[in-house]
This record gives C-alpha cells, structure tokens and sequence, in this order.
C-alpha cells in the first residue's frame, strides 16, 4: 500500500520563459513510515517533488496520489495538507503568531476546529515536545532550533501522517541543527513518514531510501550508503559529497580493509578497527 | 601591524537589568599570520570580538585594543581608516546588496571611504577576478539576477574592493551547498596568498576552519579556551568534546585510536592522511599479533 | 545589539493583577469612555478626580509607574510646548506676571494646567490598556468591534491576520534593520554624520534591502500559510475565545459608577 505514488509526473513552471521543465516522467512510490532522503542540485527538481506532494503544486503531466486521493482533484486540498505537511528552510518565514501556543493552534484554526480541541490538542503538542516553559514567548525570542520546533509542532497539530522537510536545517547553527534532527528522528521512530529534502551529507545517512534528482529527473533510488560508493565523477556530477568518514571507508576498501556495510558513526569504525585481524 | 587585544571585556547594556557580559578578559594578537580561525558557538562571544576589529562596538577601556597601535578607547574623529584597514563582512552578506549594477555595488564601499573616482575603477575590476568573476561580464548586471552563489561573491568583493589589510569573514560558507563551499574556501585561501592580508575566518564548523587555518581560537563563554596551531588545539579531543564542539571525523577516528595505540599521530584532518595513519595502525597491530 | 532581543511584542508587562484579567472588550470600551470623559472636566476638584482614578489603576495594575512615565516620552515636546502656549497666550482672566512681553493671566495657570493633566491622563489611559493586554487580546477585540461590518465587505478577519504578523514581525525587522546597519557600516557608511540629505541618502542601502527581504518574507509565508490548509475569506476560529466573566461584569458596575461620578463634574 503506498502512502505516495508519482505516476509520470511532469512539471512545468507557468512563468517559465523558455519552457524549463523542473520534473520530467518522475515515478516512485513512498511507503507509509519509510525515511526518504531526496538530494540533487539546486535546480533539479527538489523543491518542486515536495511541493507536489501536498498539493501547492499541481504535476503538469501524470498524477501524484497521497493516501489514494488524486492531488488533480480541489476537494481533496484539505484532506491531503492534513496528511502531509511540510517544513521550509527559514523558520522565520514560516511563523505568524505572536505567541508558540498561538503558533501551534495556527493550523488548527484554520480547519475550523472548536476551540476546547484546539487546546487540547495544543497541550498535548506542547508537553510531547517538551515546549511548556515556552508556551508564552514570542518568536523573536527563540533561537533557530527552537523556532524550527515550533514549526514543526505548528505541522504536528494537524496530526499528519506525513512530513515533507525542505532543507530544515541548512540555515542553522550546529547545536539548532542537532536539537531538529533528533525531534525529526524521534518522529519517525513513531511512525512518520519523513520526506527529506537536503543537502547535507551526514543527513543523508539518516535515512531508509535516498533518490537522486538531477535536471528534473530520478538518477538514482536506492540506500543511501550505496550512492556514496560511486566513482568520484559520478559523484560530483550528483552533487554528492560524501561525508570524510565514508570517504575514509571507501580509500580503506580500495586498500584492501574490508569494513563492513551499514558504517555510519565513527564509534562504529574505530571499534571495527580495534578487533581487525 | 598588528590588531593587539589585551584583557578585552565588553558588557551590553552596562548598569542595567539585562545587562549581558558577551566578553571577559579577552587576550589575542592578530598579525600576518595568514589564516586564523575564531570557533564558537552562537553566544561564544566571537560576532562581539569581531566587531571590536573594526570599530563597530569601541572598547569600555584603555589599552584594550589597538589597532596598527592606535588606541581605540575614545578615539576622536571619523573611523573610515578603521573600515578600510578591517574588513569586516558578516553573515549572508549577500542580504545588503542594494544598488542597480554590480560596479556601483563594489564603488559604493570604495566611494563611502573617499578613494578617488579614478582608482576605483581598476579597484573594483581586480576585486571581481579575486572573486573569480569576470569583470566584463558582471559588472553591467543587476545583482538581483544573480544566483546565490554568486550574490555572496560580490558581496565578499564589495569588501575586497576596499582594498583591506585584514579579511574577517563571520561564517562565510553558512547556507552553501558542499560544492559552493569547497569553492569558496579554496577561493579564500588563494585571495589570503595573492594579497598578502590576514585573513580571520569566525565559524561554528570546526571542519571548514581545519581546512584553512594555521592558528585557531576556540571560544566558549565569553571566554578564549583554547587556542593554539590548528592541528594542536583539534588533538585535545575531549576539551572540544567538551565545549560541545563537534570535532571533524578524521581527528575523532585518529584520537580514539591513539588511546589503543600511542603511536598513532594526529597530524592529519584530511582523508588521505588519515588513511594512511589508520592503515599504519592496522600494520602494527599485525605485527603485535605476531604470525 | 544583543539588548534588542529583550523587548518583548508590544508593550505588554505580564503582572497577575486584576485588569490583567479583565476582558480587553471592555478595557478597550473603557478607555474610550475615560478619554471622553477627560476632554469634558473643566475644574479642578473634577480633574483631581481624574487623577485618583487614574492612580487607583496604576496601582491595581501591579505595573511600575515608571513604564507609564516611560510612554510620555515620544510627546515630551509636545507636552512641554502647549502647556507653554497656554501659560502665555491666554489673554482672559486676573494678570499675574507682566514682564517685558511676557503676559501669564490666572486664566492662563489653570489652562496650561489642565491640558498638561490631561495630555498626561490621555497618555496613562491607553498605556493601561497596553501594558495590560497582549497584542492577541487586542487584536481579538479589534476584530469583535469590527465585526458587523463584516456585513458591509470589510474584511475583519483578514484585517486582524494582517496586524497579527505585523506585530509579530516588528522585532524581527528590527533586528534585520540593526544587522543592515552594522554591514553598511564595515563599508563606510556613516549614519549619524553628514548633511541632511546625506543622511537621507544613507537609508537607500537599508530601505533597499529591507524592501527586497520582506518581499520574499511575504512570499514564503503565504506558501507556508497555505500549507497549513489557510485560505483567504475562509472563516477560522480562535485558540482563546474572549468569553466575558464574573469579574468582568464586576468591572462593568465599577465603570458605571465611574460615569456618574464624573459626570456631576462635567
């Protein structure tokens, strides 16, 4: 059963002046629960593949099907953002309230839920993320990492199923960075399904299922620590970079140190090295 | 000519309720040195120093900076030899651009410091090609229909094109993609060698600030913790570990092996050092084995 | 600078007093009344009046007088030049003072009197309106007054969503404003020197960039507005509901007899 299927999809900006087509016949499936990684350029097409998928975009050519509704269709407009939300890259961007609890309701209201759910609802997000001491406070006040919570709390009261991230994290600082990607991975230990849009490496590793775009089109769809294995070309051309520790794996193959696959932490090869024979 | 810091401490908003100590007792000379880096959390204090380099917060006491000897505690008159001597560009810098073609964006800084018409024009022009843009290519263009990548490379030769004798960059790879990054570190290191400045690099990504650093500065509190050649302050592991500072993946293998192996050196932050150390390791551990 | 990170939205100073908890309704309803009632004293027992009252609030607000004094400063000129113009332009009434041009008539003391009392009443009437009530309260009562003329194709709810981010993006722009200035600075930009039009000049490298990034601001917002299933003209409801109490009605005999006191004055 796929959460989110893309049948030949294409999309075409309207604006587009010279009829650059952003998707060209992508097809997939997404699982329910899967972690899928998606990485290209900055014009291959990513933005434009999470946007499909809660129907701020419209695919020009095929279908995209969320939860077995056609995103072609109006009437589903409001069961599909329930289902899918999406995080965007600057948390400043996204937040209207003055107020986090008033953040989190932000949705909320606008499904014309009744007030005493809305609370509970809020309550219940508010002590799942552990943001009680910052019910009150402005958004000004929080740092990145915690307005990139509130976001994702904002998202979370609609009670999705699934999350697109459109490069969370890549205008944070490390420490904001850390506290979203261990929210993110605990979300997805419940069940989420994530859909995550990035460019940085180490995210990469998180995930079950990376797809590689490149101009518009899926060039890769498989484990993540399998692209890292391409040759340095193909790499570059993907705009992959792996990260020093598998690079450091791949030149210790080549030299004959067989590290098992499935390596991500550092921990894990030092202890492998440790018991080498 | 140095930047000469001594026993620098800076407090916001003095005297009242949320009065807040960004820096305490800060010691630190910048001199032609190459490259340096500042390593620091948000709140470390390091966006505070930096703005004491050139005159944007002046100091609260004597002797605490000073600049090619000159005393910044009450100094008289108009800091434009401050700006032009360090320059400072800050975060996603490409968020001031403003004017309506490339070259009246680079003449804006040039302009505002009182340099002549006639030199700026050869000014701007080698600070473009520093950048690695062609002149005659962008100068006529609007830098609103410039992508990213390139909006950050004029806003860097805006500051260029001041023709500074020290560089301070706040973050300057923040928000880039691996590949614009690795560009505009090795770029960085290239302008350093071909101007001959001081080049000072604030950053939270202790990678990047290993890969083009002699010196560095590590910042936690308010306070300088450490600081040292790069290889020797990134070798004490558990300090960093400790100032919740994530130590590049290299150094983190090399120092847990060298616990298990005191042989093992951390002399390197690249793959291929590393890799030969570790496979040195392997071969000793063999040879302890015994066949 | 790092300071302005410590104010908060508006001008709201959180106290668990007793006008906190007052429905901003009929705060807001109040305020109106009081401030219609200062322009109608003309005595001086009606204006000590004013001021018990006045002081009462204060006190029962459990805020520092000080953040109250603090709001006059913007018309400190203000306030300094029309009690001068009325101590010295009143031809009516027993002269005191007559020295060389200058003329102060009793008429005059007691004019320059009552409208520096009443400039400073007007003053500390809308502060205790907003020291007191969060810009979500206000907002929310803004939209209640509004909302018959809903009917008239006034858009009320968008009209509060809009105040909402302004108010929610005001120090957030503040911010930018200082970072803006700090990097036009390091290029030579010398904002407090110069003449006038030089310093006018100076604003373009801010304004410019401002302008471009509150465009984009706009743009991503709408998107993530929209990917929380919000939809112009589509009616929403509200996490806080203003619901009127007991105390509120408490409040509202309080008012009344706050008019009929007053007005023997009148």
């Amino acid at each position: 059963m796929n959460f989110i299927r893309f049948d030949h999809v294409t999309y075409q900006y309207p604006e587009a002046e010279d009829a650059i087509f952003a998707l060209r016949d992508v097809s997939f499936d997404i699982q329910p629960g899967q972690f899928v990684a998606i990485v290209g350029a900055n014009s291959s097409g990513k933005t434009t593949l999470g946007r499909l998928c809660n129907m701020l975009l419209t695919p020009t050519e095929g279908s995209v099907v969320v939860a077995g509704m056609d995103t072609a269709q109006a009437d589903y407009l409001y069961p599909i953002r329930s289902k899918v939300g999406m995080i965007f890259q600057n948390p400043d961007n996204q937040i209207v309230s003055t107020t986090v609890e008033e953040e989190i309701a932000f949705g909320l209201e606008n499904l014309q839920i009744p007030s005493p759910e809305i609370k509970r609802r809020v309550s219940t997000i508010v002590q799942e993320m552990d943001l009680e001491s910052l019910r009150d406070r402005p958004p000004h006040l929080l740092s990145g990492g915690q307005k990139q919570l509130l976001c994702i709390a904002s998202v979370l009261a609609m009670e999705p199923s699934c999350i697109v991230f459109d490069e969370p994290t890549s205008l944070l600082d490390p420490i904001s960075r850390k506290l979203v990607l261990q929210q993110i991975h605990k979300l997805h230990k419940k069940g989420m399904t994530v859909l995550y849009i990035t460019h940085i490496m180490e995210e990469i590793l998180m995930a079950d299922q990376l797809l590689i775009l490149k101009k518009g089109e899926i060039v890769f769809e498989g484990n993540p620590i399998d692209a890292f294995s391409f040759d340095d070309a193909t790499l570059y051309d993907y705009h992959l970079y792996p990260p020093q520790l598998i690079q450091i794996m791949n030149r210790l193959h080549e030299s004959g140190v067989k590290t098992p696959k499935g390596m991500v932490t550092t921990k894990q090869l030092t202890d492998y090295l440790c018991q080498y024979k | 000519m140095p930047i000469q810091i001594n026993h620098l401490s800076f407090t916001y908003d003095k005297g009242l309720v949320y009065e807040k100590e960004a820096l305490k007792d800060i010691t630190m000379t910048i001199s032609d040195q190459g490259i340096i880096g500042i390593i620091g959390h948000s709140g470390s204090g390091k966006s505070t120093l930096i703005q004491h380099f050139n005159g944007l917060i002046l100091p609260q006491k004597k002797n605490t900076i000073l600049v090619d000897g000159t005393d910044l505690y009450k100094t008289e008159g108009s800091l434009s030899w401050l700006r032009k001597k360090v320059g400072l560009v800050f975060q996603y810098p490409e968020n001031q651009l403003f004017e309506e073609t490339v070259e009246k964006e680079l003449a804006f800084g040039p302009k505002n410091l009182g340099i002549p018409e006639k030199d700026i024009s050869s000014l701007i022009r080698h600070s473009l090609e520093l950048v690695g843009l062609q002149p005659n290519e962008y100068l006529h263009r609007s830098p609103f229909t410039l992508s990213g990548g390139e909006k950050r490379k004029i806003a860097i030769a805006d500051i260029l094109a001041m023709n500074p004798s020290y560089l301070v960059l706040d973050e300057p790879t923040a928000g880039l993609d691996p590949v614009a990054r690795k560009e505009l570190l090795e770029n960085i290191l290239q302008i350093q060698k071909q101007q001959n400045m001081t080049v000072v690099i604030v950053s939270h990504d202790m990678e990047e600030v290993a890969s083009v650093s002699e010196y560095v500065y590590v910042m936690s509190e308010s306070e300088i913790k450490v600081q040292g050649p790069t290889l020797d302050v990134f070798s004490q592991y558990n300090t960093l570990r400790e100032l919740l500072l994530d130590v590049p993946e290299p150094i983190q293998i090399l120092s847990t092996l060298q616990k298990v192996d005191p042989e093992v050196c951390i002399r390197h932050v690249d793959v291929q050092g590393t890799t030969k150390e570790i496979l040195s390791f392997l071969e000793r551990k063999r040879g302890h084995c015994g066949v | 600078m790092e300071f302005k990170k410590s104010i908060s939205i508006g001008q709201y100073i959180p106290t668990n007093s007793f006008v906190h908890k007052l429905d901003p309704r009929f705060k807001m309803m109040f305020l109106l009344t009081f401030i219609i009632s200062v322009f109608f004293i003309h005595t001086v027992q009606g204006y000590l009046l004013l001021l018990a009252y006045m002081l009462l609030s204060v006190v029962a607000t459990k805020i520092s007088i000080h953040h109250f004094v603090r709001a006059l400063k913007p018309i400190i000129f203000l306030l300094i030049f029309t009690t001068v113009l009325q101590l010295f332009f009143t031809k009516t009434g027993p002269v005191l003072v007559d020295w060389w041009v200058f003329k102060i008539t009793l008429d005059g003391v007691y004019q320059s009197v009552f409208i520096f009392l009443r400039l400073i009443l007007l003053v500390f009437a809308s502060s205790l309106l907003t020291l007191t009530s969060t810009p979500m309260e206000l907002t929310a009562s803004l939209e209640y007054v509004l909302h018959p003329f809903k009917y008239l194709g006034l858009p009320v709810s968008e009209i509060s969503m809009m105040i909402t981010i302004a108010l929610r993006f005001v120090p957030t722009i503040m911010e930018e404003t200082d970072r803006l200035m700090k990097a036009q600075t390091a290029r030579g930009v010398d904002f407090e020197k110069g003449s006038l039009m030089k310093r006018i000049a100076n604003l373009i490298p801010i304004i410019v960039p401002l302008f471009i990034s509150a465009l984009r601001r706009a743009d991503e917002l709408a998107i993530a507005m929209e990917a929380r299933s919000f939809q112009v003209g589509k009616p929403r409801t509200h996490l806080h509901v203003l619901v009127f109490h007991r105390k509120d009605y408490v409040f509202l005999i309080l008012s009344l007899l706050y008019v009929i006191t007053i007005s023997y004055f009148f």
